[in-house]
């Protein structure tokens, strides 16, 4: 068994690099740069969460982990379609 | 120390590694499509390896098969977001740096 300070080294490494990743989502400078900064921060809070879950032992966070990716995935396809063509639909 | 556990530790410490060089990557670069192309890879490479030490680790087959429908949804869904926003970039007037030698896509598209 590993000890759990492990998971959260690893937790703490990877909130530490989201920062970094926020400054690019704040700087900019075009609005593909943000997206592609919140993308790489929905990445990393969807491992984070996957670490919770063994850092807590519930496996309640693996299922919230599924529907983070899924939420994030369709936000970053919506947001680019809006980007190419000015709208959601259609 | 099991197999298992320096297994994992070793997963999850290539993980980390992904993300650190991602994370350079997206600070550093010059435009949106270079620091695209530091971002997807090392995102999903380390997700991925961190994923697979975690389902090594847990020793539970319910879990591990929920951690595999992760790892398969982000081999799937991180390189397809990252071409809508490659296209979308493109399309909404961003440009290569003018260090780029070969602009392929603004060729097909004119």
């Amino acid at each position: 068994m590993l000890p759990e300070s492990v998971f959260v080294a690893v937790g703490i490494i990877l909130a530490t690099t989201s920062f970094f990743c926020l400054y690019r989502a704040v700087k900019g400078p075009s609005a593909p740069d943000r997206l592609v900064a919140v993308n790489v921060i929905g990445t990393k809070t969807l491992v984070i969460l996957v670490l919770f879950a063994f850092i807590y032992g519930r496996t309640l966070y693996i299922d919230v982990a599924i529907v983070y990716a899924l939420i994030n995935f369709l936000s970053t396809l919506t947001i680019s379609k809006y980007l190419e063509k000015g709208r959601v639909t259609g | 120390m099991t197999l298992i556990d320096l297994l994992t530790v070793a997963l999850l410490a290539v993980g980390v590694f992904f993300f650190i060089v991602g994370t350079i990557g997206l600070i550093r670069l010059p435009d949106v499509f270079t620091r695209m192309h530091a971002t997807t890879k090392g995102d999903t490479l380390g997700a991925v390896s961190i994923l697979i030490g975690l389902a090594l680790y847990s020793g539970d087959l319910f879990t591990a098969v929920k951690m595999f429908i992760i790892i398969v949804f982000l081999f799937w869904a991180n390189p397809t977001a990252s071409h809508a926003i490659a296209k979308a970039a493109y399309r909404s007037g961003e440009r290569p740096c003018e260090d780029t030698l070969d602009d392929a896509y603004g060729r097909d598209i004119e």
